[in-house]
């Protein structure tokens, strides 16, 4: 069993690079979608204890927007899609072609608006992260969820936390910037037990008493 | 701030203990109403069976309960005295399955629990389908309970 504590640098070095294709193949959609740049932040990699999760994205109880995917096929983990509250509205405006804002609160065609972006940038992610590990890689039917980031993102980790007390986290941040400007994170959290399979496909694992192929 | 899958304990009057953004987790409150002490747990999941070891007792339904009742016990509570109160266990994402909805099953386990122990719960705020802040102030026992829904009322249980 590969324990969290025991990941080298290298071997999380290698999940940042899989984090940062990741996110750069969603970070081209997203650009595709609004015609502009997207800025994108250099992935974080980390191994951090559950009672952390709350400083993710701005503090516990930051009002947030998501758009949440389970990750199916070879690997047990989840993707979460978070824009601010208060950026969300100007994302909308974005995506609907209208005049910055147009939208004081995110309505119905809105939330589905913002549903289909992050299913497509969490589908991105998901392919072309399965495309460099050689995995295959499906993503659930997207859910939404508006509320405390918190809040919403307690349910995913307990879903990772039965049998281990830290989570792997990989988070990116989107901006694009000037006028309608936005900020978008990508989460992905992987399942202890499902790391070994990731880090085995990429050549930076092997189980105890197996010959090594890579 | 009581962290997921952490506890805290205060006999200090002038003390608060609070968990910022509940979703389907639960916090638990156990005192003594007749001396001034009083612990928090934030629960995530319902059942410690399935787990190998549980390093962090405070992380499950039916480790928390005896866990905050021994941490009161040995700083002076009588157990025949203690009493709850419970908030948390909401349904985050509104498309969920019952196999993405653990808040409901976190609850029941917690209600279990708590029943199994014998200590009475006072007050709950469960389910529906907004997150919330919660503040238990040792000075009046009340536990505050603040919406991620801002429509909401704030709620004093």
């Amino acid at each position: 069993m590969l324990n969290l504590a025991t990941l080298t640098p290298i071997q999380i070095d290698a999940l940042r690079e899989i984090g940062s294709i990741g996110a750069g193949h969603a970070a081209t959609a997203l650009s595709k979608m609004v015609r502009r740049r997207v800025g994108m932040s250099v992935p974080g990699a980390s191994v951090i204890p559950l009672s952390a999760v709350n400083d993710l994205v701005g503090g516990p109880e930051t009002q947030v927007w998501a758009i949440y995917l389970q990750m199916l096929g070879d690997l047990d983990g989840h993707i979460v899609f978070v824009v601010p509250q208060a950026e969300a509205a100007t994302m909308v405006d974005r995506l609907m072609g209208r005049p910055f804002g147009t939208s004081a609160s995110v309505d119905a065609i809105g939330e589905s608006a913002l549903a289909e972006v992050g299913n497509i940038l969490t589908a991105n992610y998901l392919i072309a992260m399965g495309e460099l590990a050689h995995l295959k890689l499906q993503p659930s039917p997207p859910m939404t969820a508006n509320d405390m980031v918190s809040a919403i993102l307690d349910g995913i980790v307990a879903q990772l936390s039965e049998a281990s007390d830290t989570i792997l986290s990989l988070e990116t941040k989107l901006l694009i910037e000037g006028d309608g400007a936005f900020r978008g994170y990508l989460l992905m959290f992987l399942s202890p037990d499902t790391l070994p399979k990731l880090l085995a496909a990429i050549g930076l694992w092997q189980p105890p008493g197996g010959s090594r192929t890579a | 701030m009581v962290g997921m899958g952490q506890w805290a304990v205060s006999d200090d009057p002038a003390a608060t203990l609070a968990i910022a953004g509940l979703g389907s987790c639960v916090g638990i409150v156990l005192y003594e109403p007749r001396r001034k002490i009083a612990a928090m747990a934030h629960v995530l999941l319902p059942d410690s069976r399935a787990a190998e070891e549980v390093p962090q007792p405070a992380k499950f339904a039916d480790t928390a309960v005896p866990l905050l009742r021994d941490v009161l016990t040995e700083r002076g509570a009588r157990p025949a005295m203690l009493v709850a109160k419970v908030a948390g266990g909401a349904r985050m994402f509104r498309s969920a399955g019952p196999g993405l909805a653990p808040g409901a099953r976190n609850v029941d386990a917690v209600m279990a629990a708590l029943a199994g122990a014998k200590i009475p719960v006072l007050a709950s705020d469960v389910g529906g389908t907004a997150g919330r802040t919660i503040r238990f102030h040792l000075g009046t026992w009340a536990l505050e309970v603040a919406s991620g829904d801002p429509r909401a009322a704030r709620v004093i249980l």
